[in-house]
């Protein structure tokens, strides 16, 4: 009996382990992602500061002109992308937060189970 | 005797009267790693000071009498080659994500202002943080002595 309990407990301690990492790749993730935001929002900001004068956007090693409208519709576009996987990530987020709970349950129950079936064994 | 803590979402009270030995550690051990983080953040935003500071001061350099003055352009970190300046009264400015926009030269001081303005108000923001733990450090050492 103890050695099925701890089996289980063995197992539920590597799903959690497991969703612990997990969790941690999504919320490193996210934070790139809102690095990304805020760069990208910053040169929103600039390119609609701007009279006039022109814009280059950097190919490799190379400068290319761009139009304004063409390259503030472009940062436009990444926001907007990036907004959206911000919001993905968030709710991976908060599933992987509620899984995480009830795997942490789960494992304070086994515990307590183990405990009991080593004094009972113990006992007798 | 308890810690504000500023988790995700809210505030999380802790009374520290109620925590064991191995929660204690466990806290401080947390607070150490944010600490850690806050620290980092603040070297990166002082580096990023520095360097709009830089660009802005270098600035000063070119003015419209500088027109046609030979330079000399780095082609690599030990390579330069002989140059004119072309034009004086206009720069290219990295203004991110692979964006470059041409300025003139008050425009792009003025655009170095900005961007120093706005990263010391980052500073400012993170030091405040900073003085929050430190004071969340003192209250655990006096807790714990």
């Amino acid at each position: 009996m103890v050695e099925e309990v701890q089996k289980k407990l063995e197992n539920e301690l590597n799903l959690f382990k497991q969703c612990q990492k997990e969790y941690q790749k999504v919320l490193n993730q996210r934070q790139l992602l809102s690095a990304q935001l805020n760069e990208n929002e910053s040169v929103q900001k600039e390119l609609d500061l701007m009279k006039d004068g022109e814009v280059y956007k950097l190919i490799g090693p190379i400068l290319v002109k761009q139009e304004m409208e063409e390259a503030k519709q472009n940062v436009k576009k990444r926001i907007d992308y990036i907004s959206a996987e911000l919001k993905r990530h968030d709710d991976t987020i908060a599933t992987l937060d509620t899984k995480q709970d009830t795997h942490r349950e789960n494992l304070t129950k086994l515990q307590q189970q183990f405990q009991q079936e080593q004094a009972a064994k113990m006992r007798a | 005797m308890s810690v504000n803590q500023s988790g995700g979402e809210g505030m999380q009270q802790i009374d520290l009267t109620k925590l064991a030995f191995p929660q204690l550690t466990q806290l401080k051990n947390q607070l150490d790693s944010e600490l850690g983080v806050v620290q980092d953040s603040l070297q990166t935003l002082k580096r990023a000071q520095v360097k709009f500071q830089d660009s802005k001061e270098s600035l000063d350099k070119i003015t419209p009498s500088s027109q046609g003055n030979p330079i000399m352009v780095p082609l690599t970190d030990s390579m330069y080659v002989e140059g004119k300046i072309a034009d004086a009264d206009k720069v290219v400015i990295d203004i991110g994500t692979g964006f470059y926009v041409e300025k003139s030269i008050p425009d792009a001081q003025d655009y170095f202002k900005r961007r120093v303005a706005f990263v010391t108000q980052q500073m400012e923001k993170l030091q405040f943080i900073f003085l929050l733990y430190i004071l969340i450090f003192c209250s655990l050492i006096i807790f714990n002595s």
